[in-house]
């Protein structure tokens, strides 16, 4: 069996399986290198050259981090909640608040789509801009599974529709340029304009797995409890986390 | 002083290309707005590790996964062995190929790096079974973009949960993961599929 094949699937049933997705990927790239005729050592190798390229990922993440916490302590988040309280007044109808869950979902999404192209910041508006809105979306019971579906749909499809931004990296440098050298030998041409308008129909078929998720799948109320955004922290630095269980029900 | 900290770290990433520089103001100017005391900025970075660290450590195994894949050879070998089952079927043709990018895609968690792959192997075949120039166009852009949303290891997936799971009620796998791949990867076969046949 193809060693591909084989270590994508570990890493997948090992995730669905609920294994740490770090250990999955450990378990898969371990059985993917011996399976794909590489030693132990070999396979280990080339694992840890991979890692080092992740590192500075890691660490920009972890600032990020830290700038989520400092503003979830600016009380941003509580202000945030607290108007949208009381934009939706005391007795909040089942209308209004659909209302504002679609234009909260709305923002999202646009946010994630010129996070691609107008302002290409790719993924690291994320931790920045998310972490201030929990508190609304709980106060909505917004069911977060809409959200990631909206924030994915808006990082990938522009790049596979719109060249421009990241869109002109994939359609143009990447996909028409190597169409193209592939191509050129058994008389295959494809123009610039040609891309976008291939690319329409299955991008097509994404955003109605959009208004599908959004309006069908995750449209039920979801409960999430009023957690703070990181544990609090004891003067001493002492107070261990309690380890909680953090879902509340399964809508 | 939030806001224009959000702003400010924002605007910094996009002009220096860093995140790092970016989070780094953005926490400076909190502290100077007397958010938190400069001497509790290691509290604070601890926290924001804490918060972080599923996702970075993710990542870091994702990039170390994607090598070992590469180093073994075994990507190139899938794409030729996609040729021994398609028979003459230009059906089953345009789903292999489909399906064959889905797995480099969740292999190497980049969907941009998938295409130099697929291109050279799938453009010859795509001719030979006679799709036409923009069919050729979607199968292999669908190839490509197939399992960058619904990826365990991919940005796509990853960044949403950074942001929803800090208070820790949001599963990577389950909220994240799962919903994108049902949404999004099932369409993006089934309308590729159809594209590929009717363009």
């Amino acid at each position: 069996m193809n060693a591909v094949i084989l270590a994508v699937l570990v890493m997948v049933v090992l995730s669905l399986a609920r294994v740490s997705v770090v250990f999955a990927l450990m378990a898969g790239a371990l059985v993917g290198g011996l399976v794909g005729g590489l030693s132990l050592e070999q396979t280990l190798d080339a694992f840890n050259t991979g890692v080092g390229g992740g590192a500075q990922v890691a660490l920009a993440y972890a600032t990020l981090g830290a700038f989520a916490v400092a503003i979830s302590r600016s009380g941003l988040p509580d202000m945030l909640a607290l108007r949208l309280i009381s934009l939706l007044g005391q007795e909040a109808n089942a209308a209004q608040q659909a209302r504002v869950k679609t234009l909260l979902l709305s923002a999202v999404l646009l946010v994630a789509v010129f996070s691609q192209n107008l302002i290409p910041v790719h993924i690291a508006f994320i931790p920045i801009l998310i972490p201030p809105l929990l508190k609304v979306m709980n106060q909505l019971n917004l069911d977060r599974r809409a959200v990631a579906c909206a924030l994915t749909f808006g990082l990938t499809a522009p790049y596979m529709l719109l060249p421009v931004g990241f869109g002109a990296i994939f359609l143009n440098d990447i996909l028409l340029a190597n169409l193209n050298s592939a191509g050129a030998p058994l008389g295959l041409e494809v123009t610039r304009s040609m891309v976008p308008l291939a690319m329409a129909i299955p991008v097509g078929g994404m955003a109605i797995g959009l208004v599908v998720a959004l309006f069908w799948s995750y449209r039920k109320p979801r409960h999430y409890q009023a957690l703070e955004v990181a544990s609090q922290q004891s003067q001493q630095g002492a107070s261990a986390i309690p380890a909680r269980p953090s879902r509340i029900g399964w809508v | 002083m939030s806001g224009v900290a959000i702003v400010a770290a924002l605007g910094l990433q996009l002009y220096s290309g860093s995140m790092i520089l970016g989070g780094l103001v953005g926490v400076a100017l909190l502290s100077l707005g007397g958010i938190f005391k400069w001497r509790e900025a290691d509290d604070l970075f601890t926290s924001g590790m804490r918060m972080m660290a599923l996702i970075g450590f993710i990542m870091i195994s994702a990039a170390g996964f994607a090598e070992v894949m590469k180093t073994t050879g075994d990507i190139d070998a899938l794409v030729e062995s996609a040729f021994a089952v398609f028979g003459d079927n230009r059906g089953l043709a345009a789903l292999i190929m489909l399906l064959v990018g889905l797995f480099i895609t969740l292999g190497i968690g980049s969907s941009f790096s998938t295409i130099p792959i697929i291109a050279a192997i799938f453009v010859p075949l795509a001719l030979q079974f006679g799709f036409s120039p923009m069919a050729t166009v979607v199968l292999v852009g669908t190839a490509a973009a197939l399992g960058d949303a619904g990826s365990p290891a991919s940005d796509s997936t990853l960044g949403p949960t950074s942001g929803l799971n800090v208070d820790r009620q949001h599963d990577h796998i389950w909220d994240s993961v799962v919903p994108t791949f049902l949404h999004y990867n099932l369409p993006l076969i089934g309308f590729g599929w159809l594209a590929a046949m009717m363009l």
